[in-house]
């Protein structure tokens, strides 16, 4: 695992996966919600992300149903992925604990 | 969710930007989540999604794992070379001959075209039983033609001569490095053939026709689109890992040979003399003739260990 900060739409996929496996098109619609609608993922873009976080290990496939005569394949965070979605949200909120206090100061002055 | 069959089978054709591997894992997945993301009714996929598709299958072609340019991946791309040079070449030789066989037409240096393509011909037909005599007969034709430009050499080298110069070259490694046609005629499909002959072709007719006239702005965007479309025609129709480095060996000839026709564009248009070929316009060659060695040797190397 590099120490780069990892891309926003990775970011969101994995913390929709934290909530338990789910399907290309649940992704989709749970990365939209909890980016307030903010970050809308397509098939091309979705899917691109998920054969590589697959292939670095940090997801996996859970199961497969057809519903509707159509594949559904369900993806669930691996612990690897656990992991790295744990280190980023603790880089994350370490800088946002260093700007809050510094736009404190800012204010107070 | 949008059952319907038109929609399906426009989504299915952008799904070709992806992989062959990618497609066999995700295809029909992907179509599940790009129906039910599609409104009723609808009969196209909307813009943004096919410009997602399309970005989308080619972030997977040009970053997939293993299509680095560093495995051992080099003697499939090499054996498609030795084919590719040779059937380009004379689909524009075929051109330009046919174009002759007319009365009354003459073009300046249509004659140019033969000696080369049938020393790029020649080889690969031999290799289809003998591939040691295939690579030396090439390397023979290669020293044959730098002997006969040198002799006749009064100024500099030419952009054109220079890609012929370095076609040939490339030619013998081909076919030294590589399993030979045999293979290549395994690993390519007819749609590769078809986009080969079709670069060879429009060669051909723009030998004949190519507008002169033309800016050097309009001239480069020609130049650019052409060369991007067979790019994207090998990348499509060959496996990922085997056209990356099919372009990486084209493109040793194909820029001395893009450089000579900017140059000769600007000349004819006024807008500069024809000065001889610029020795900078070598330099990618060179960048590009050692990456491509030196990656083949790496994987040589690779390739016993393993």
């Amino acid at each position: 695992m590099t120490n780069q900060a990892m891309q926003e739409p990775t970011f969101l996929i994995l913390t929709a996966l934290a909530a338990g496996a789910q399907h290309g098109y649940g992704i989709m619609t749970d990365v939209a919600r909890i980016s307030g609608d903010r970050v809308r993922l397509r098939a091309g873009t979705l899917y691109a992300a998920l054969d590589r976080l697959r292939g670095d290990g940090l997801i996996d496939a859970d199961r497969e149903e057809i519903v509707d005569g159509r594949l559904r394949r369900y993806y669930r965070l691996t612990p690897s992925g656990a992991d790295a979605l744990a280190a980023e949200t603790a880089r994350m909120r370490s800088n946002a604990a260093v700007a809050t206090r510094r736009l404190r100061k800012l204010a107070s002055t | 969710m949008n059952d319907s069959p038109v929609l399906e089978r426009r989504y299915r054709r952008l799904l070709v930007w992806f992989p062959a591997e990618h497609r066999r894992e995700y295809a029909e997945e992907m179509m599940s989540v790009l129906l039910a993301a599609t409104p009723e009714g609808r009969r196209w996929p909307r813009l943004a999604d096919a410009l997602d598709l399309m970005m989308g299958g080619l972030r997977a072609r040009l970053g997939r794992r293993g299509a680095g340019l560093s495995d051992a991946r080099w003697p499939d791309a090499l054996a498609v070379c030795s084919v590719a040079l040779p059937v380009t070449l004379l689909a524009a030789l075929a051109v330009n001959y046919l174009w002759n066989l007319l009365p009354a037409l003459d073009f300046y240096g249509v004659s140019d075209f033969y000696l080369p393509a049938l020393a790029l011909a020649l080889p690969p037909l031999i290799a289809l039983r003998h591939r040691r005599a295939a690579a030396l007969a090439a390397l023979v034709a290669a020293a044959w033609f730098w002997f006969l430009l040198l002799g006749s050499l009064t100024v500099w080298i030419d952009g054109l001569e220079a890609s012929y110069c370095v076609a040939l070259l490339v030619q013998v490694i081909a076919l030294a490095g590589s399993p030979g046609p045999r293979r290549a005629a395994a690993i390519m499909t007819w749609k590769t053939w078809l986009v080969l002959s079709a670069a060879g072709l429009t060669m051909g007719a723009a030998s004949i026709y190519y507008p002169w006239s033309l800016g050097t702005w309009e001239a480069a965007a020609v130049v650019f689109a052409f060369l991007a479309a067979v790019g994207a025609g090998l990348v499509v129709t060959l496996p990922t890992p085997t056209a990356l480095r099919l372009l990486l060996l084209l493109a040793v000839p194909a820029v001395p040979c893009a450089v000579w026709v900017l140059q000769f564009t600007a000349a004819m248009a006024g807008n500069a003399s024809q000065d001889p070929f610029p020795v900078l316009a070598f330099l990618p060659v060179l960048l590009l003739a050692c990456a491509s060695a030196a990656a083949a040797w790496q994987a040589r190397g690779g390739s016993k260990t393993a």
